[in-house]
């Protein structure tokens, strides 16, 4: 059965694949899609409208809370060395699962918060949204 | 397997864009086609094709000079892909052949069925953001090369009286017998023999000539039909086909060509029987001829066919026929539209020169014909003159000149309008040359804004990926009178019910859903029925808003019904109808006149 704990696996230039286990589900939602149409619309005079499908895609927001220090730089290394260069991944949603799709981070970004003390550090929240072509 | 005509009016769609450069290479395609029964591609490059745009050909009636579409798109340099082919391309792309074929994905869209356009070549190559921006021109750029230009030099001076003419050059490619043109002088000779560079003259020389002066072959196509003389201009020199029959040519291939278009739609309805006289010499540049001689001396202009072969439109024809394609509020985008009225277009004083004299480069007959209403209303402007080296008066020139003279009066004399207005993607298909409906909301000539026009495309952009078209659409001619086309009159040959009856095989396309129709039980006689309205029209079977009154048989017509019983500014107005005597219409405009 799923337990929805993620895991990443990515290829940085010139070394082999890495993968970030996290150690908990992510808060909320696990997935929390947003699937979207890109496309051009016309609409005529009359109000006929015409929509020019480019694809689709499939946005999923992941909000991490209580990441460890670690985690956190594993996280940071994926984010400067690989994906902030718009490079794919493979995001599996239950790290005791196969399947996966191949994502790309959305907006190039990842919001990191400091939650609470963690013996002389702090525990750390991390949003990252993820994105794919359908 | 449904053909891209009969998908391109649905309006929610996933467009295909897939490209091929040189012929050989991938496909680079923007999606996979639905499918590909004969498995033309081979290799895809799913995903490279990231932007493609038509950009427009214009069409100017005073300018034979017409300007060629182009097409412009991108290919994103995916893992070095388009960059690797540079390494066997020293060129970097110029000059190689772009194919474009457009589709649709999800509706069951196979490949083989996929919209061919022009081919064009690519002019232009750059990179910038990962990707490689491609801008390519139509294949008529190689009109743009010297045909019929047979020359040597005159290897010594020559006195006036000789009976040989001696040349610096080698004159193997000179006919064996002919005629050459040296300065003005054109002399027939013989015979000639390539070894001494020696032709010998039918007479002797009339003039004394210089060393150096060039020696061109001359060649004569007599009384032939301008639009067949284009066609062996074009083919001639290899391009194959029963038009392949001059000494030079561009050397086209036929199959370029949409010979059936020319000769059927253009040159038998057109120009049937018209006999030019062409004397070819020296031509450096065969598009500059073909623009000069023929495509403005005939009002036509290049354009691609539907089928994407090269064909000619006609300009300023007055055709009566109802054109197929209709821009209205319901594919118009209302931001586009802009509705431009040029004071300086106007011409009124138009002269057609002919019987050009070749040796005294004088062109000796002139027909001017002016339009005394145009001059009193904005003034006598500058003439517009037109030269034709190839219309003689032994060949019916008059007659030509004044036809040719009265068709551009038509469209020149009164101050018309040019329209601009984006479209969606059903009407897209319209070509350069083609007459379209436009029923918008600008201003008519009566003073509403119920425009109702046919008009002809002057200008077109299309940016498939968004489906949105760009036209300039301009009146063909103008006489600021209603229009008066024959409206249609159809009995019933099946009742389906009360609502709906089939009409007589391919007549469904003479109506349009949102016409006014009354019930008659001859051709004469009007039912008491209400006027109905057509609701749906499905091939030949149309369906009425409202049940008839009347028990409906085989017997009934379906007609127009009164001009007072339309809404202002209908659609329908544009067809004829009687007015009440002598009397104006209801919206004040006066009954028909019959002009020429």
């Amino acid at each position: 059965m799923a337990n929805f704990i993620p895991k990443i696996i990515y290829t940085p230039s010139g070394g082999g694949p890495t993968t970030i286990a996290f150690e908990f589900p992510p808060s909320g939602d696990p997935l929390s899609e947003e699937i979207k149409s890109v496309g051009a619309e016309a609409i005529s005079a009359s109000g006929v409208e015409q929509f020019s499908e480019f694809y689709q895609r499939e946005i999923l927001s992941i909000k991490f809370k209580n990441l460890s220090k670690t985690l956190l730089d594993e996280l940071r290394t994926f984010f400067t060395t690989h994906a902030a260069k718009g490079l794919p991944f493979d995001y599996y949603p239950s790290e005791d699962e196969a399947a996966f799709e191949v994502y790309r981070l959305d907006r190039k970004q990842i919001k990191i918060k400091r939650t609470s003390p963690d013996a002389g550090d702090f525990r750390y929240a991390a949003e990252i949204k993820i994105r794919r072509v359908l | 397997m449904p053909s891209y005509a009969s998908l391109v009016g649905n309006k929610q769609f996933k467009g295909n864009v897939v490209i091929r450069i040189d012929g050989s290479g991938p496909y680079y395609t923007i999606h996979t086609p639905d499918s590909d029964t004969l498995g033309t591609i081979v290799t895809e490059k799913k995903g490279y094709v990231q932007d493609f745009r038509e950009n427009g050909q214009t069409l100017d009636i005073e300018n034979a000079r017409t300007t060629f579409a182009t097409f412009s798109f991108k290919l994103i340099d995916k893992d070095n892909d388009i960059t690797a082919l540079f390494a066997s391309n020293p060129e970097i792309f110029t000059g190689q052949a772009v194919e474009v074929w457009l589709g649709r994905i999800g509706e069951s869209h196979d490949f083989q069925d996929y919209f061919k356009l022009q081919k064009t070549e690519i002019t232009k190559v750059s990179f910038a953001n990962e990707s490689f921006s491609f801008t390519s021109t139509e294949l008529t750029e190689r009109f743009k090369r010297e045909v019929f230009n047979v020359r040597a030099l005159l290897s010594a001076n020559t006195s006036a009286g000789a009976s040989t003419i001696v040349t610096s050059d080698d004159i193997s490619d000179f006919p064996v017998s002919g005629t050459l043109k040296i300065d003005d002088e054109f002399i027939p000779y013989t015979s000639k023999v390539d070894l001494t560079k020696t032709f010998t003259l039918t007479g002797t020389t009339s003039a004394a000539h210089d060393k150096g002066e060039d020696v061109l072959n001359v060649v004569d196509v007599l009384d032939v039909n301008p639009i067949d003389f284009f066609l062996q201009f074009v083919i001639s020199n290899g391009g194959g086909g029963p038009f392949d029959v001059l000494a030079d040519g561009l050397g086209i291939t036929a199959a370029e060509l949409d010979v059936t278009d020319i000769t059927t739609n253009v040159r038998d309805v057109s120009f049937a029987g018209e006999k030019f006289d062409f004397r070819l010499y020296g031509i450096e540049d065969g598009l500059e001829f073909l623009q000069k001689e023929v495509f403005k001396t005939c009002s036509c202009r290049l354009v691609f066919s539907e089928s994407s072969l090269l064909t000619l439109t006609v300009l300023d024809q007055v055709v009566f026929a109802a054109s197929v394609k209709r821009f209205d509020e319901d594919n118009i985008l209302p931001k586009s539209v802009k509705y431009t009225a040029d004071d300086t277009k106007i011409r009124n004083v138009i002269k057609f020169f002919y019987d050009y004299n070749h040796e005294t480069r004088i062109y000796e007959s002139v027909e001017t014909i002016t339009d005394a209403t145009s001059i009193t209303r904005f003034g006598e402007r500058k003439a517009l003159e037109i030269r034709s080296q190839a219309v003689k008066t032994a060949k019916d020139g008059v007659n030509i000149a004044q036809d040719r003279i009265s068709r551009w009066l038509s469209r020149l004399k009164n101050l018309t309008p040019k329209i601009s207005l984006s479209t969606q993607i059903d009407v897209s298909l319209a070509r350069n040359g083609e007459r379209v409906l436009v029923a918008y909301d600008l201003p008519n000539e009566i003073g509403t804004r119920a425009f109702n026009k046919e008009l002809e495309v002057t200008k077109k952009s299309f940016n498939p990926r968004k489906g949105t078209v760009k036209f300039d659409v301009g009146f063909t001619t103008y006489s600021g009178l209603r229009e008066a086309f024959i409206s249609p009159t159809d009995h019933a040959t099946i009742i389906n019910n009360q609502s709906s009856i089939d009409i007589t095989t391919g007549r469904g396309l003479k109506w349009l859903v949102g016409w006014k129709v009354a019930l008659y039980v001859d051709s004469f006689t009007r039912e008491p029925d209400a006027v109905n309205e057509i609701a749906t029209i499905s091939g030949d079977t149309i369906t009425f808003v409202t049940p008839w009154a009347t028990t409906l048989t085989t017997a009934h017509y379906i007609k127009f019904p009164n001009f007072s019983e339309l809404a202002a500014g209908a659609d329908q107005f544009r067809y004829s109808f009687l007015s009440a005597g002598a009397a104006n219409f209801p919206d004040g405009t006066p009954p028909y006149q019959i002009t020429f």
